[in-house]
Parts: structure tokens; C-alpha cells; sequence
């Protein structure tokens, strides 16, 4: 059961948000870590190494789009899957997560049980779980 | 657009003057006055040439002249006849008016002393002359100010429709954002029906305090845009602050008991009634003593209100024993959707509107509202309301009950 479960971290400054996110993906079989800021989620996503980012884009200290980037460039970080949820669902901010290197780019009020589907199916198509 | 069109008119004007000056001068030397007495000499006249209109112009004048007679100049001479003295003439008349042209001339080909006549003309001709160029001058100046003015406008408007987006975008943001709660709880419960019953608690009152949270925005977006509209009612009477307080508090008790938050009052037995709408002000202390126990230290949360005289103005000061307000955060509270620092636990309460809606209200009276506060030594925030103009039976009589 320990061998691969994958590893989610959630990034909202929202915490009834974070609180749905986690009893979600926990549910689901993740292992979730939480950041509530953009700088404690680039520490985060350095030590704990997620499968999977949920970030959101107005975020206190860095935005969604800076941590997205800066992931992006980390070397050992580029197979991190990183799915950017924003209550901003305007083309030109949407295009502008999917540029800076999101794999996904979903607005809210999300469907939960769409959430967690995209998520499971940005998993199933990349090459491995980071820790396998 | 119609003062550089009034430019164009006034200047053709000037242009009719000039041409009827011009006519003028044929007149005169079809009815057979003569100005020349026989002494010019062509060099004197190409130096004045030279002299108001350039070497290139006085060239052309003369090259036109010769050409006109079939001969070159400069290889053909030409004489300096009345002929040659009225060509220069008329030349000149074009470039400083024919008065003035007429008197350069006389000067040149060293004619007899100038007849009254033809001074009052050069003098009133000089006269218009400064009175067209002082009109030019204001017109310019009135351009450039509608100019500025237009600009101004305009950069006012897109300042405005900049600010609109931004509001539009906002609202909808924090719109969204109680919303996606309330979707994904209800989505959980009703999916997952073996959720412990605490936890299923918890998630319900998530889905009311944010469907609160919701109303309350909607509420005060719709409120905030009548007061900056201008179509908000203001039903102004005479509100007594000390009074308004005490029962605003006593709503409170409730709340302050259960966040278990001591409050001290300092109200002076009386103060002169303000001139306000009693809601708005409730509406304005319900703001402050809620962000007050929102940010009170914990457990021994301490809200200390006080109502002061001032002259022309009651004052009124909420403060808490909170973690105060950086220097940074204090400038901002006040704007729209705005909200100090990493308020992270209690965000979810506030819309960031209240602050900004409270100064609004008291604004609108005459009064002003602001912050005191150091960061680790709680808040104080403060406003005034201006005492209702002092009448003779409001002095005499005032509040004896």
C-alpha cells in the first residue's frame, strides 16, 4: 500500500478550499501536504517532491503563476504535474497559466468529482509517479 | 475642433484686410499719386528688399521684374523708374503691409516728408496688426487650455474605466471564492454519505458561513455602488453617539461573552448630537467593534471604546489588544477588497469592503475616519462626525432627557 502513493501538494491561501481539497484527494489515495503561501510552496515542492500541484493564482507572497515558473525550472522538478485552480477564469489568465508551463488550468467553482478525475488522468498519462 | 476652426476664420479675415490693402495701393496709383520723386537707385532698393524679405526673396522679386520685361537680371539692368519703385512697393506690402511698405519705399528713394494721412494709416495699421496678434494669442491660449482640458477629461475616463475593470474583476473573484466552498462541500456530502458526523457538521457549517460570507459581499458590493453612485438614501437626524454606542454594544454582549472579550467603555455623560443617518453610523460601529473582535487577542481579548467632545466634531475610538497593523497594511486597509497581511484564518469572514464602505459613510457626514496602530501593540481606529450647526433652542434646551 506505502509503494506508490502519490503525492499531492495543495497551494490556496483558502482554507475552507484547502480543507475541501485535502478530504478529496485523501479520499482518494493521495498523500496530501498543504502551503498557504506562494513561498512555503516553493519550499514545499522542494522537500516533499509532489506528483501533483494544486496552486492557486492569488496567492500572498508570490503568486500562483511565479511559484508555477519556478517549478518549471527547477532541474529535478519538470515531471511535477501542475494544475492551476483560479477563481480568475479570464482567457487572457488562463493563457497566461497554460504558457508559464500549468498542465492544467481549471476555474472556480470546480466540480469536485471533475477535479479529481483530471487529476487522476494527468497521473495515469505521465511516464511514473515520482516516487517509484 | 471649433476654436482651431475660429483660428482659420479669423486668420482669412486678416487675409481680406491685407487684399484690400493691396487694392488700395493699385487705386492709388491708377488715380495717379506717386510716390517717387526720381532719386532711387536700384542697390537701395534690393537692400531693402534684402532687408524684409531675405537675399532669396529680394532675387525673386527682382528676377520677376526682369523676366516680366524680357530681360535677366542680373544680366540685364534694370532702371530704377516708378515702375521698378512700385513693384518693390507692392512686394514689401505683402510681407508688412502696405502702409508700412509705402513708408520703407519713401525712405529708400528719399521722398518728401509723409502726409498726415499716410501716418494715420501706418499707425493703424500697426494698431491692427497688435490687436490680431493679441487675439491669435488668446485664441492659443484658450486651445490650449480646452486642449488640456480634453486630455484631463480623458485620461480621467479611461483612470475610471480602468477602475470599473478592476472592481468588475475583483467582485467576481471574491464571488467566486465562497462559492467554490459551498459547490465542493456540498458535492462531498452528498457523495460521501459515511462522513463521520463531526466532521459532517464541520463541513455543513463551512457551506453556511460561507453562503454568510456570500450575501454579506453581495450585499455590500450593491451597497457600496449606491453610495458611489450617489443614489444611496441618507436619512439624516440627530443621533446621540453616546446613546447609539451603549446599544450597539448591548447587541453585541452576546458575542463578546462567547469569545470571551472584556470591553471598557469611556463615554462622557454628554455630547452634543451629530447630524447623521443613525444606520449608517450604527452600520459604521458594527464594522469596527466586529473587526475589533475578529483581530482581539485570544482568550484575553480586550475592546476598549471611547467617545470624546472636539471641538465642532464627537469622536469616536475602537480599539483592541490585537497583533496591530504593520505601517505598510495601514495605508491599504481603507481601499476596496483590501485586507491587512496574512489574515489567513479569518479571512474567510471578511469581504474587504467594510473598512472602506465605514470611511465612506463617514466621509459623507464631514467626518473623517482612520488608524492608529504598531504592529504586536493592538489597533485603534478612530472617526469624528461634525456637531450639528448649533441652533438657540439646541443650546438651551439640549437633551434633557
Amino acid at each position: 500500500l506505502e509503494t506508490a502513493k502519490r503525492k499531492v501538494l495543495i497551494v490556496d491561501d483558502e482554507p475552507n478550499i484547502v480543507t475541501a481539497l485535502e478530504f478529496l484527494l485523501e479520499r482518494r489515495g493521495y498523500e496530501v501536504r498543504v502551503a498557504t503561501n506562494g513561498e512555503e510552496a516553493i519550499a514545499l515542492a522542494e522537500s516533499f517532491r509532489p506528483d501533483v500541484m494544486l496552486l492557486d493564482v492569488m496567492m500572498p507572497k508570490r503568486s500562483g503563476y511565479e511559484v508555477c515558473q519556478r517549478v518549471r525550472e527547477h532541474p529535478e522538478m519538470g515531471h511535477v504535474k501542475v494544475v492551476m485552480l483560479s477563481a480568475k477564469g479570464r482567457e487572457a489568465e488562463v493563457s497566461k497559466g497554460l504558457s508559464l508551463g500549468a498542465d492544467l488550468y481549471i476555474t472556480k467553482p470546480f466540480s469536485t468529482q471533475e477535479l479529481v478525475e483530471r487529476i487522476d488522468g494527468l497521473l495515469g498519462a505521465a511516464a511514473k509517479p515520482g516516487g517509484a | 475642433v471649433y476654436v482651431s476652426v475660429s483660428l482659420v476664420g479669423t486668420q482669412t479675415a486678416e487675409e481680406h484686410r491685407q487684399a484690400s490693402l493691396f487694392v488700395d495701393v493699385f487705386r492709388r496709383e491708377t488715380g495717379g499719386a506717386r510716390f517717387w520723386r526720381g532719386t532711387a537707385s536700384v542697390p537701395d532698393l534690393y537692400n531693402v528688399l534684402v532687408r524684409f524679405l531675405g537675399v532669396e526673396g529680394a532675387e525673386a522679386a527682382f528676377v520677376e521684374y526682369a523676366r516680366a520685361r524680357g530681360r535677366r537680371w542680373p544680366d540685364d539692368e534694370i532702371e530704377a523708374d516708378a515702375e521698378f519703385v512700385h513693384h518693390v512697393e507692392t512686394r514689401l506690402a505683402g510681407a508688412i503691409g502696405a502702409a508700412s511698405a509705402r513708408i520703407m519705399v519713401a525712405s529708400a528713394v528719399k521722398e518728401e516728408a509723409l502726409e498726415l494721412d499716410e501716418v494715420r494709416e501706418i499707425l493703424d495699421e500697426a494698431s491692427q496688426v497688435v490687436v490680431y496678434s493679441h487675439r491669435l494669442e488668446q485664441k492659443s491660449r484658450e486651445l490650449e487650455a480646452a486642449t488640456a482640458e480634453l486630455r484631463a477629461a480623458n485620461e480621467r475616463l479611461k483612470e475610471l474605466d480602468r477602475l470599473k475593470d478592476d472592481f468588475m474583476s475583483t467582485v467576481t473573484h471574491e464571488l467566486r471564492t465562497p462559492l467554490t466552498s459551498i459547490r465542493a462541500f456540498s458535492e462531498i456530502l452528498l457523495g460521501n454519505p459515511d462522513v463521520e458526523l463531526e466532521q459532517r457538521r464541520k463541513f455543513l457549517s463551512i457551506i453556511t458561513k460561507e453562503t454568510e460570507r456570500l450575501t454579506r459581499l453581495i450585499n455590500q458590493v450593491l451597497d457600496l455602488a449606491k453610495i458611489e453612485s450617489g443614489r444611496a438614501e441618507w436619512h439624516v437626524t440627530r443621533v446621540d453617539i453616546c446613546e447609539l454606542v451603549t446599544e450597539t454594544l448591548a447587541g453585541m454582549s452576546q458575542l463578546f461573552k462567547e469569545k470571551g472579550i472584556t470591553v471598557e467603555t469611556r463615554l462622557p455623560a454628554r455630547v452634543p448630537p451629530v447630524q447623521a443617518d443613525l444606520d449608517r453610523v450604527i452600520q459604521v460601529l458594527l464594522n469596527l467593534l466586529s473587526n475589533a473582535v475578529k483581530f482581539c487577542a485570544p482568550d484575553r481579548g480586550l475592546i476598549e471604546v471611547s467617545v470624546a467632545e472636539l471641538p465642532g466634531f464627537v469622536r469616536v475610538d475602537v480599539r483592541d489588544n490585537g497583533p496591530g497593523i504593520s505601517a505598510a497594511d495601514q495605508r491599504i486597509i481603507f481601499d476596496k477588497f483590501r485586507q491587512a497581511g496574512d489574515t489567513l484564518t479569518e479571512k474567510p469572514s471578511g469581504t474587504g469592503l467594510g473598512l472602506h464602505i465605514s470611511r465612506q459613510i463617514v466621509e459623507h457626514f464631514g467626518g473623517r475616519m482612520w488608524v492608529e496602530s504598531r504592529l504586536g501593540e493592538g489597533a485603534r481606529f478612530s472617526f469624528t462626525l461634525p456637531v450639528e450647526p448649533v441652533r438657540i433652542e439646541a443650546r438651551s434646551e439640549a437633551r434633557v432627557a
